[in-house]
């Protein structure tokens, strides 16, 4: 305690010797200058304080105290409000947390619906995270612009900046401003009152001409100049998005639109025949390239195209519609205009022996007969159920062993596991090509069972048969 | 230059009789004033600056070449490849977000305990947060590849209609860093206010005038204004605590979140929290020793600021210790074999050198700071501070790249190697840190001069009266 007495006194002493040497201001000088108000400096917090207080108890009540650190106890001795920052920053959170988790709900689970290893669209947690950095950060944002907003800041120009003793209220002196407009203010009397308070020095606060801080030309004009400049860009643009153009638009980051690599129909100078597009090579087939064998793969004799001709649209249009028709006997009212019927295989186009009808068989129960049942009498296990239940929609499948089936080429018969034929679906995605052969040979075989006579089998067999009966 | 002279008082012999001052010299007002801005208002930099800043200034040009390379060519000018795809960026970015919590950790923290021996260190630690954080925002950025579409990683509404997926922590991590970075900023601009209306206020040229006088924003001290700043900056203080933490809690979940074995533990936010503090502190104390030194600040920046300091960091160097400690335990109790893998490689396998820097820096050095002639010897400090921050860069290398080298697969580990870039980007970074550091030494005020004033006993007399 006693060095922090020793020290003010040495600043007392020290500043009334800079006032006794300095030229003793008077307020009222000069009876011209419109008054705005005193400013009294002081020298010490505890100075400021105590005259701030007498001030009041004269009744002045727009007063200010400037100092260069926050002084504990002037808000009240100034009956100042508490400043409303803490609901700024309740604000400021609330808005953020609410806005974080609605951003999480709505833009991952709603706008665009985003799938993580099969967790739920929206939970709370994860967008906790987001929710609260959101929240301190506009919450942040509140006090800070409450701050600048409520300080009356940013105000570069202020008049108590005029006044050149004032430059030390952000140094080691304090001030306090009374202004003109307070109801008991008097310039004598609040001078004197000041003085006797402990003020070391008063000054005016004048009133400033405003013409006086008008900005230079120079600067109005550049600020005009450059702000005509900065209207050009969006000019341009907005003339670009409406207009058309046939110069190619400018990528300034070009990522992968342009690729060092030979494209189809550009020459290639690295080969000989100067082709970037290089011709099959010899002894090789192209995947898919298979499927040109039209026999194995549709049941159509490969001749069938050249024979039909383009008379009736493209090829593929012919054989969808012969497809379509079903190889059903061609009714009494058919014109020409009907496609043909297509050049069905007669003959298996892959070797037919037991391994391939056995694998057949196995097919046929899998895929087959549980709608035109083990014996192929159109009996299978659903077409019975769907007949008990009498919807009406079901269609009885045809009995393998009628007249017509007996009398389809294997090619028909073919094409109607892969495509089907009236309700009966196509197997295609089902079945491999290979396999459909192999039900076609076994269905071959099932039709023998009816229709085979003992001369059909092989005399060393025969005998045995009968001891089977 | 100062006009005041340091006394012999030894305030770091704490009698309980007498209350050792904050400051030592006998500091006055005007004295302060005087000290810290003339420090700012110098119309020639000393010699030692000069040279400091040629250098420092040289290698962020080199920094920022390196970055213009790297986004010309391609990211497969680093080392990060199948399997480490986080390399040296990832390991950077980390240890440079670390770096910055000291700052707020000394300004907000300290703050809302009433540790008034704070105020004389705080802007330079807030200063070298800031820094840190805009190094530690450039890894990232340039890690995605395709800087160009930086503006991805924020929800903005797009021409592909999408968004970001929230339930990422790299999304979290966006979303805390620049939390982090633009509320550490506000907080010290917010502070360095009246402090700019003094260098203002005392400037002579019309520049210096103009500059000060913009970015004072018109700071007169009014009641009013203090009113409001003090409340500004108790909330701003109570908001950066909680940020604080929650950055680097959530750079932690960064590897926490996903399954790579020796990533996958729930100890990281706390262990990446302490780790952070120390690594920090660590920084601070290397920076605040020489600049004491260099601009006769040993007055404002006592030994028992450096000394106090010197406590944290041992206290958080033992906290990471005890986390190194915990990890292994874990991984036995756990019972499961990729992480007990995982933990035995660290310390046995190909990566042990990097493994045993780490230790031997974090938690051997700190301990030197049991006997007090070490916390009280500034440049003792500093070589323990120096091999702290080793290794806490070694912390992250050895998280990273360790746990990514060898995983579940055996067939896809690898060695990671970083390449030149690696090495010269890294040290391109802290020629950025230094850069800004010495610009912000020789424009602006070091010391939160206005704070100084108020913990003064002269302030705290009417202080005292009127609690």
């Amino acid at each position: 305690m006693q060095r922090e007495r020793r020290q003010t006194t040495q600043i007392k002493n020290a500043d009334t010797m800079s006032i006794a040497t300095a030229k003793q201001p008077t307020a009222l000088a000069d009876p011209e200058i419109k008054l705005d108000g005193l400013l009294a400096e002081f020298v010490s917090a505890s100075d400021v304080v105590a005259a701030a207080k007498a001030i009041r108890q004269a009744g002045y009540r727009k007063l200010e105290v400037y100092s260069p650190h926050p002084i504990h106890g002037i808000d009240e001795v100034l009956k100042a409000k508490r400043p409303p920052l803490p609901y700024a920053a309740i604000v400021g959170a609330v808005v953020g947390l609410t806005s974080g988790i609605w951003m999480a709900w709505w833009m991952n689970a709603i706008d665009y619906p985003l799938i993580i290893s099969g967790k739920p669209m929206f939970s709370f947690l994860p967008s906790l995270p987001v929710a609260f950095e959101l929240a301190i950060l506009l919450a942040a944002f509140a006090v800070f612009g409450g701050t600048i907003a409520m300080g009356g800041l940013p105000r570069p120009a202020n008049r108590l900046f005029r006044i050149p003793a004032f430059a030390r209220a952000t140094n080691d002196r304090f001030f306090i401003a009374v202004e003109a407009s307070d109801d008991v203010f008097d310039a004598e009397q609040t001078e004197a009152l000041l003085r006797r308070e402990g003020s070391v020095r008063v000054d005016t606060i004048p009133i400033v001409d405003v013409r006086e801080s008008r900005l230079p030309r120079p600067f109005v004009l550049t600020a005009i100049v450059l702000s005509v400049l900065a209207l050009i860009p969006p000019v341009l643009i907005a003339k670009a998005r409406s207009t058309t153009s046939t110069v190619p638009r400018i990528s300034f980051i070009s990522d992968m639109d342009h690729q060092p690599k030979f494209k189809a129909q550009t020459t290639n100078p690295l080969f000989a025949d100067g082709r970037s597009m290089r011709p099959q090579v010899a002894g090789t087939i192209a995947l898919g390239d298979l499927r040109e064998d039209s026999a194995l793969y549709r049941g159509i004799r490969s001749d069938f195209e050249e024979a039909t001709g383009s008379a009736n649209g493209s090829i593929s249009q012919q054989i969808l519609a012969a497809i379509q028709s079903g190889g059903e006997p061609p009714a009494a009212e058919v014109s020409d205009a009907q496609p043909k019927t297509p050049n069905w295989v007669t003959e298996f186009p892959i070797s037919v022996d037991e391994t391939l009808i056995r694998r057949g068989k196995e097919r046929y129960e899998i895929f087959c007969a549980s709608c035109h049942g083990i014996g192929g009498d159109g009996d299978g296990l659903v077409t019975l159920r769907a007949l008990e239940l009498e919807q009406g929609t079901w269609v009885k499948p045809t009995s393998l062993h009628a007249e017509p089936i007996q009398n389809q080429p294997v090619g028909q018969l073919y094409n109607t596991i892969a495509n089907g034929v009236r309700k009966m679906p196509g197997y295609a995605s089902q079945i491999p090509v290979k396999d459909r052969w192999a039900i076609v040979s076994y269905l071959r075989a099932l039709q023998k069972t009816r229709t085979a006579t003992a001369e059909d089998v092989p005399s060393d067999v025969l005998p045995n048969m009968r001891e089977l009966n | 230059m100062a006009t005041v002279t340091i006394n012999e008082f030894d305030n770091t012999v704490i009698d309980p009789a007498i209350r050792p001052p904050l400051m030592s010299g006998n500091n006055t007002l005007s004295s302060i004033t005087e000290q810290v801005a003339s420090l700012a208002e110098r119309p020639k930099p000393p010699r030692a600056w000069t040279i400091a800043f040629v250098f420092s200034s040289s290698l962020t040009v080199m920094l920022f070449a390196l970055i213009v390379y790297l986004i010309a060519t391609g990211i497969g000018v680093w080392g990060n490849n199948a399997p480490v795809a986080w390399g040296w960026p990832i390991v950077n970015f980390v240890f440079w977000v670390g770096i910055g919590h000291a700052g707020t950790l000394i300004s907000a923290i300290l703050f809302l305990f009433r540790q008034d021996w704070r105020t004389s260190i705080n802007r330079f630690a807030e200063a070298m947060t800031i820094f840190a954080v805009t190094c530690a925002g450039i890894f990232p950025a340039i890690h995605i590849g395709r800087v160009w579409f930086v503006y991805w990683l924020a929800p903005l509404p797009n021409s592909l209609a999408m968004w970001p997926n929230f339930r990422s922590p790299l999304l979290w991590d966006v979303f805390a860093v620049t939390a982090y970075a633009t509320v550490s900023a506000m907080f010290w601009y917010l502070g360095m206010l009246p402090d700019l209306a003094t260098l203002r206020d005392r400037a002579t040229s019309k520049i210096r005038k103009i500059v000060y006088g913009v970015a004072s924003l018109g700071w007169t001290g009014s009641s009013k204004q203090w009113r409001l700043f003090e409340k500004a900056y108790l909330l701003l203080a109570a908001l950066a605590t909680p940020l604080v933490l929650s950055v680097h809690t959530i750079v932690s979940f960064d590897f926490a979140v996903s399954q790579v074995p020796g990533w996958h533990t729930t100890i990281f936010p706390p262990y990446f929290v302490a780790g952070a503090v120390f690594s920090g502190f660590a920084m601070v104390i290397t920076l605040m020793v020489p600049a004491r030194q260099f601009f006769g600040l040993k007055n404002l920046v006592t030994l028992r600021h450096l000394e106090n300091m010197c406590k944290i960091v041992l206290a958080t160097g033992m906290m990471v210790g005890y986390a190194y400690a915990t990890e292994f335990f874990i991984a036995w109790y756990g019972g499961n074999q990729y992480e007990q893998f995982a933990f035995v490689n660290r310390a046995l396998g190909p990566y042990a050198w990097a493994y045993w820097t780490m230790v031997s820096c974090n938690v051997l050095a700190p301990q030197l700071f049991w006997f007090k002639s070490v916390r009280t010897s500034p440049w003792c400090m500093v070589v323990i501070c120096v091999l702290v921050n080793v290794g806490m860069w070694f912390e992250r290398f050895v998280i990273t790249v360790t746990s990514l080298s060898r995983d579940f697969l055996p067939s896809s580990w690898g060695y990671f190697a970083p390449t030149l870039i690696d090495v010269l980007m890294f040290v391109g970074s802290f020629g950025l840190f230094f850069t800004l550091f010495l610009l912000f030494c020789r424009f602006l005020p070091m010391v939160a001069m206005a704070e100084v004033k108020s913990v003064l006993p002269a302030a705290g007399v009417h202080r005292m009266e009127s609690e």
